[in-house]
């Protein structure tokens, strides 16, 4: 029978083949893309530069490959999506499949590469590529493993009840999307400044990372206090607690600030910006995954 | 550091000194220092948090360095403050201190160095303290307890660190908010030609001769079509739209005091009480004068299957005894009356609180049965004839051991446990006992003179009702309502500013552009195709130069 177990299930080779096709691109024909984009001013017609010399072009089939598996994942979570609403008998009509270890897993493999599709059409990198579609299919590989993800859909618990389900929760998630994108940004920007790359190449990946931070940084903090808050006051009676995912949660927002005013106030464009975008996701790492291994809090509902 | 240097010239002193006064010092001794901290709070088995606080002559060592090393950052800043007063006066200095980034940024950390702790020690307000006692045991448990660990956000320390910051981030929020003014009130100004062609956005219209002043009209409309403000100066036109969204940073930074600003008037003027309650119930709300009454509550599980759906409690409000409002609450679905909302926030049995155990009671010594007792936790039974009084202490339903601390891992029934402390009838304690349901063995195993075995268990159900009142919501709503209307504002709308210039030497019209974050590329390239339409089109007749090009690069 198909499910959405099946179509994460292909969509997972899928954005490993679309890892191989960035990997062959970065080998075989290293900085082409970038370095026509740099030196010749952009067209009035934007297309113009999308013509390609090499004989067989990885980035281009590895950016469709992307795409493609994209559409995989949403079939996926559209699927996952009716399965949960039949298992929790409708109880409320509009939710996420973000639930189970395995919900947000799939989840993340789906609106990460969809943050970096929206991102790749200004600032092409296939380093940020290799990352992003490395990393979901390290995630569809990690939740094709029974005793870490059950697949089994478990209806909602009524703390979940609340279409601010959705709107919380996918605000944060899109948030921490467009940091992952920026977080690949900057680690590439870290690993290739010892190469000998152009700095105007170097000042595009620095641009890249701050454009999906900026964008990150409103839906993390509206999805997180705002959404977060009104619902917490909606259904635990008060808009903060200092839950540890709260506190967690507003600490990396917190790091994330301290990035933008580096950048924006105090103008560092260095490696120092790079670094503090790094730091910052891990502290975003750390309020996802690493909190749950300290301490249950309100927002443990397994 | 530009800064003045005051005082007398150094020495070595003065060079230990500044070594361990400066901010880099300061840092990596903080870091360690709080690694050390939090690691020795995350693992009390490896290592425990006195390891940390007082124990061996190195972290003692760290911790004096550490200290020695704030002080002398602080005494440095003090007389930069003092310098700077003396220089040019204390209203300077303070501006100065209050919108300084350090601070903003020792804030910060100091900020993040708290909230770290928080989420790895467990807090008071979200765990039983029989929990941390077990988790740390009873000595760290007391030296965490006087460094109010446990409830670090209604300290002393935290809410002077969240008032500070509320300092800091006013006194940037007011010289942002100068700065914008002036950035508002500062005039377009016509710019030099070669000006124009260096900016971020930028495009050269060939022309016919004479069609300049056509050209220039035609731009005109197409801005104003736009919604760009057009005015005309030197013969440039200066064209801009939505120069006020400066001022959505101002406001969204404005709405982050609100949101501190709701958390204190909810935190000292509100309550949120959690109340364990009975069916029939009938409870006095603080602060009002109705009372509520618990009807009925329920549990609903998904048909067919052991997962709960819901749990629903039917509460009626009760003025001098008339029924004023009845209702069912649900998780996610409060109920309100006056202000005070009632929140469902647990279902279950209540084992620790009001458990009913059977005791079945055999005197030792000649293996004897004297009945079984009927008891509720807390309360005590004698045994007839024996003259012995005994009390069923608690009632653990998941009983586990750490740190030499009994407590429950669980509310559910998954290793219950009884305790009972025995005493004559003179008050002298003889022994105390565990009786465990599931090993009734161990009653043999110890040589106390009576055995008690549990034969029945039961326990009330009960509902758990969040009840709070909340003087801050408006100001919080009113806060976060700030809050994404302004991130919204300045995500959708970017100054945009224009600058149409005609060079008449080479018979072309020169444009400009430039907006917030360079944002405005697909505009400029629509305007500048419905311009060049009318320019001279094709490439043979200028050979020189390119027709028409604009030039958008990426700029933030």
């Amino acid at each position: 029978m198909i499910d959405s177990t099946f179509f994460f299930f292909i969509a997972a080779p899928a954005y490993f083949l679309s890892f191989l096709f960035y990997l062959f691109k970065i080998v075989f024909d290293p900085e082409a893309t970038e370095r026509s984009r740099e030196s010749s001013p952009q067209a009035l017609s934007i297309t113009a530069n999308r013509v390609r010399s090499a004989p067989l072009d990885w980035g281009h089939w590895a950016l469709q490959m992307t795409r493609f598996s994209v559409v995989l994942a949403t079939v996926g979570i559209i699927l996952r999506t009716i399965q949960l609403g039949n298992a929790s008998d409708w109880v409320i009509s509009v939710f996420l499949p973000v639930t189970t270890t395995y919900g947000i897993l799939t989840f993340f493999a789906w609106i990460i590469p969809l943050a970096y599709l929206i991102m790749e059409r200004r600032y092409r990198f296939e380093g940020v590529g290799l990352w992003i579609t490395g990393l979901s299919f390290v995630m569809l590989a990690i939740a094709a493993i029974p005793e870490i993800a059950p697949r089994a859909v478990a209806p909602l618990v009524p703390a979940l009840q609340s279409y601010w389900l959705v709107i919380h929760v996918l605000f944060m998630l899109v948030g921490m999307a467009f940091f992952t994108v920026g977080f690949g940004a900057s680690a590439l920007l870290l690993w290739r400044r010892h190469r000998g790359v152009e700095p105007q190449l170097l000042k595009k990946l620095e641009q890249l990372s701050y454009r999906a931070n900026a964008i990150g940084f409103p839906f993390y903090g509206i999805g997180g206090i705002v959404f977060g808050g009104i619902w917490a006051k909606h259904a635990w009676g008060s808009y903060w607690q200092w839950d540890p995912k709260e506190t967690a949660m507003l600490i990396a927002w917190l790091a994330y600030a301290v990035y933008l005013h580096a950048r924006v106030s105090w103008g560092w464009r260095d490696l120092k910006v790079a670094w503090l975008s790094a730091g910052a996701y891990g502290v975003v790492l750390y309020a996802w995954i690493g909190i749950n291994y300290f301490v249950a809090g309100l927002h443990s509902f397994a | 550091m530009s800064l003045p240097q005051a005082g007398p010239p150094r020495g070595d002193m003065g060079d230990i000194l500044a070594f361990f006064g400066s901010g880099r010092t300061v840092l990596v001794l903080s870091v360690l220092a709080s690694a050390g901290l939090l690691l020795s709070l995350a693992e009390p088995r490896l290592l425990s948090p006195v390891v940390f606080l007082a124990g061996l002559w190195y972290t003692r060592l760290l911790w004096l360095l550490l200290a020695f090393s704030w002080g002398t950052f602080a005494l440095r800043g003090l007389r930069r403050a003092a310098f700077n007063t003396a220089q040019r006066g204390l209203r300077w200095t303070l501006l100065r201190a209050t919108t300084s980034i350090r601070l903003a940024i020792v804030l910060i950390a100091l900020f993040v160095l708290l909230g770290l702790i928080s989420t790895i020690v467990p807090q008071f307000s979200l765990n039983r303290q029989v929990d941390l006692l077990a988790r740390y045991g009873p000595e760290n448990f007391r030296t965490l307890r006087r460094l109010g660990f446990f409830t670090l956000f209604s300290n002393w320390y935290a809410y002077a660190l969240v008032g500070l910051f509320a300092v800091n981030l006013s006194a940037c929020t007011c010289k942002r908010l100068r700065a914008s003014l002036s950035y508002f009130n500062a005039p377009m100004r016509p710019k030099r030609l070669e000006a124009l062609g260096r900016m971020a956005h930028t495009a050269r219209l060939a022309l016919y001769t004479g069609e300049a002043e056509a050209m220039r009209e035609r731009a005109r409309r197409a801005l104003r079509a736009r919604h760009y403000r057009v005015q005309e100066v030197e013969g440039q036109l200066l064209a801009e739209k939505w120069r006020w969204e400066r001022f959505a940073i101002d406001l969204f930074h404005l709405s982050l005091l609100v949101v501190i600003g709701a958390l204190l008037v909810t935190n000292t003027l509100g309550y949120d009480l959690l109340q364990v309650h009975y069916k029939g119930d009938l409870f006095q709300v603080p602060g009002r004068s109705f009372s509520v009454r618990v009807d009925d509550f329920r549990s609903e599980n998904y048909p067919g299957t052991e997962q709960v759906m819901d749990w629903k409690t039917h509460l009626t409000v009760l003025q001098d005894g008339r029924e004023v409002k009845s209702g069912s609450l649900e998780v996610n679905q409060p109920l309100s009356y006056q202000g005070v909302s009632f929140y469902q926030s647990a279902m279950g049995e209540d084992w620790q609180g009001a458990a009913q155990v059977t005791f079945r009671v055999i005197r030792t010594r000649d293996g004897s049965d004297l009945g079984e007792f009927k008891v509720k936790v807390g309360q005590s039974f004698s045994l007839p004839g024996e003259g012995i009084i005994v009390k069923f202490n608690a009632f653990l339903p998941d009983f586990a051991l750490v740190n030499g601390i009994a407590y429950s891992k669980d509310q559910y029934l998954l290793n219950p446990a009884a305790s009972l402390e025995v005493d004559n009838q003179e008050g002298k304690r003889l022994f105390r006992t565990w009786s465990f349901s599931q090993l009734p063995r161990l009653q043999q195993v110890v040589s106390n003179s009576y055995r008690f075995y549990i034969t029945g268990m039961t326990a009330p159900e009960f509902t758990g009702l969040e009840i709070s009142w909340d003087p801050g919501m408006p100001v919080a709503y009113l806060g976060f309502t700030l809050m994404v209307a302004m991130l919204l504002l300045n995500l959708l709308f970017k100054h945009r500013q224009i600058w149409v210039a005609s060079d008449e030497t080479a018979g072309a019209l020169l444009i400009g552009a430039k907006a917030r974050k360079g944002d405005l590329e697909d505009e400029f390239e629509g305007l500048m195709k419905r311009l060049a339409v009318h320019s001279r089109a094709a490439p043979s007749q200028t050979p020189a130069a390119q027709p028409s090009e604009a030039h958008s690069q990426p700029q933030i």
